[in-house]
C-alpha cells in the first residue's frame, strides 16, 4: 500500500487540484477585503449617527412640542426656564404644566399622570433624549448666552410631535463648531427662534458672526478646542 | 501543460496567474461562495442604513461605554437613596441659607403688613424698589421676559387675547377665565408692588410664576408693563378680551 516517495510513479504522487491555484490570490483579496470592510462596518455601526440619532422614546406623557412650541408659540424658556442661568435646561415640574392645564383640557386622560404628579409631588419620570456622557462638562447657559440657538443642537423641536435626537452630539460634531462657530452664531434675542436666518435682517451669516464674535467675546478656536474646555 | 505546472511548488506570479485564470474556470463552489460573500457584506450595511434612516423607541446602546455613565448624580436625576426618588435635596423646612433671608419686603414681596388699630393690613409698595435700577437694559430684559411668560395669555400689547386664550376659546373650555386686559384703568392704577406680587403668587385664575421667573426679572416685567401701558390707549372695561376670534 505504501509507496516509496523516491521511487513512486508519477500517477501515485499527491497533486494539488487545479482550484488550489486560486487559494493564494483569493486569500490575499479576502485579507484586504476583511481589513477594510470590518473596520468600516464597525465604525459605521458604533458611531453615534447610527446608535443615537433618531432616538425617539415614548415618554410617560405624550407631550407634543409641535402643539406647544409650534402652534401656541410658547417660548422654549417658558418651561425650560433655567437654560440661561444654569448648565442644564430643566425639565419643567408638573406645576408648570398645571399653569395652563388647571383650566385647559383639565379632564383629559392624557394629563392624568401630570395631575397625579401635581397633587402627590411625585415627579414624572421623563426619559432623557439628548444626553452627553458624564465625562463631558456641557453648559447650556454658556451656549445660549453666547449666540448658539436651541435649533442648532436640538433641531426643529417645534415641528416634532414626539421629540427625537436629530444631531449626533458626538465629539467630532461638537468640535466642528468649536473650531469655527461662525456658521451657527445668532443674536441672543433670537436664541429660541427656530426659524431665524441672518437674511431676515438683511445681513449675511458671516457679517453677523463677525459682529457677534466681538460682542459676545467668544474665545478663539485654540481655547474652544482645548481639552479642559469640555472635559474637566 | 505549461512549464511551471510541472514544477513541484508552482509559484503563482501575476503573469502565470493571468494565464491560468484565462484558461481555467474556477470551480462552481468557489464562484458560488464569492457571490454569497459579496451579497452577505451588504446585509450589515443595509441594517446600518436602515437604522440611520428611521426613528427608534429603543434605548440607545453604546458599544464602547468609556465612562458614559458615572455614579455621580446630575441635575434632575433620580436616586434610590431617598424616599421621594430624587437625587436633588430641598433645603430642610424652616432653615434659611446664608444670605437668603429675604428681609427686604419691598424687593422680595412687593407689599408689607401694617398695623392699623387692631387689624393687620396689607399695603403694596407703589414703586419699583430702589435696588432695581430702571434703565433701558432693565426694560429690554422686562420685554424679553414678558414675551416669554406673559405674552401667551396677555398678548404682546397687553390686551389679553394671546394665543393660549384663543386656543381655550376654540376648545370651548368651560373652566377658562379670560386673561385680564392689562390696559384698563383699573390695572394701570394698581401699585407696582401689587403687580409684582401678582406675577409671583398669581391672582384669580393666573398661576404664580415664582418658580419660573426670578425676583429681578419680575421687577423688570413690572417696569416694562408700566411702559407698555403708557404706550397703549386705555382700554374700556367692556371691550375686555371678548373680541378674540
Amino acid at each position: 500500500m505504501s509507496t516509496d516517495s523516491t521511487t513512486g510513479s508519477a500517477s501515485a504522487r499527491f497533486l494539488f487540484p487545479r482550484w488550489a491555484n486560486y487559494l493564494v490570490p483569493g486569500l490575499v483579496i479576502l485579507a484586504i477585503g476583511i481589513l477594510t470592510y470590518v473596520p468600516l462596518v464597525t465604525w459605521l455601526f458604533i458611531s453615534p449617527e447610527t446608535t443615537d440619532v433618531g432616538y425617539q422614546p415614548e415618554q410617560p406623557v405624550a407631550f407634543s412640542h409641535k402643539l406647544h412650541a409650534g402652534d401656541l408659540k410658547l417660548d422654549c424658556r417658558y418651561c425650560h426656564s433655567t437654560v440661561e442661568s444654569t448648565s442644564y435646561a430643566a425639565i419643567p415640574d408638573s406645576k408648570t404644566c398645571m399653569n395652563c392645564h388647571a383650566s385647559i383640557k383639565s379632564d383629559a386622560e392624557s394629563l392624568r399622570l401630570v395631575k397625579e404628579s401635581f397633587s402627590t409631588g411625585k415627579p414624572i419620570s421623563w426619559l432623557k433624549i439628548h444626553d452627553q456622557p458624564d465625562f463631558v462638562f456641557f453648559d447650556h447657559s454658556a451656549h445660549v448666552n453666547h449666540g448658539i440657538g436651541c435649533v442648532t443642537c436640538h433641531g426643529r423641536v417645534d415641528q416634532m410631535e414626539v421629540v427625537r435626537q436629530e444631531k449626533s452630539l458626538s465629539m467630532a460634531w461638537c468640535l466642528e463648531c468649536h473650531r469655527d462657530p461662525t456658521p451657527h452664531l445668532r443674536p441672543r434675542s433670537e436664541i429660541t427662534n427656530m426659524d431665524w436666518a441672518a437674511t431676515q435682517i438683511n445681513k449675511t451669516q458671516a457679517e453677523i458672526a463677525k459682529e457677534l464674535l466681538e460682542e459676545y467675546q467668544i474665545h478663539n478656536s485654540a481655547f474652544l478646542t482645548n481639552c479642559t474646555t469640555c472635559h474637566r | 501543460m505549461t512549464e511551471y505546472q510541472q514544477e513541484q511548488f508552482p509559484i503563482p506570479t501575476p503573469g502565470r496567474l493571468r494565464r491560468e485564470l484565462r484558461l481555467r474556470k474556477p470551480p462552481w463552489w468557489m464562484v458560488a461562495g464569492l457571490i454569497v460573500v459579496i451579497i452577505g457584506t451588504w446585509i450589515p450595511l443595509y441594517l446600518i442604513y436602515k437604522k440611520r434612516n428611521s426613528y427608534s423607541t429603543q434605548p440607545k446602546i453604546h458599544y464602547i461605554q468609556d465612562m458614559d455613565l458615572q455614579p455621580g448624580f446630575r441635575a434632575q436625576q433620580p436616586s434610590t437613596l431617598f424616599d421621594d426618588g430624587r437625587a436633588a435635596r430641598a433645603p430642610i423646612a424652616g432653615t434659611v441659607a446664608r444670605g437668603h433671608l429675604k428681609q427686604d419686603d419691598h424687593y422680595y414681596r412687593g407689599y408689607h403688613t401694617v398695623r392699623k388699630g387692631a387689624a393687620e393690613m396689607i399695603e403694596f409698595f407703589d414703586s419699583v424698589p430702589g435696588r432695581v435700577k430702571v434703565d433701558n437694559k432693565l426694560l429690554a430684559r422686562g420685554r424679553e421676559r414678558y414675551d416669554i411668560f406673559c405674552v401667551v395669555c396677555h398678548d404682546s400689547n397687553g390686551a389679553g387675547s394671546g394665543l393660549l386664550h384663543q386656543r381655550a376659546l376654540t376648545l370651548k373650555e368651560t373652566k377658562w377665565v379670560p386673561p385680564t386686559n392689562l390696559l384698563t384703568q383699573e390695572i394701570r392704577d394698581r401699585p407696582a408692588g401689587q403687580i409684582f406680587q401678582a406675577i409671583g403668587d398669581g391672582v384669580r385664575n393666573m398661576p404664580g410664576y415664582k418658580t419660573q421667573i426670578s425676583v429681578e426679572d419680575r421687577w423688570a416685567i413690572v417696569a416694562y408693563l408700566k411702559q407698555l401701558q403708557a404706550s397703549q390707549p386705555v382700554a374700556s372695561v367692556e371691550k375686555k378680551t371678548k373680541t378674540a376670534k
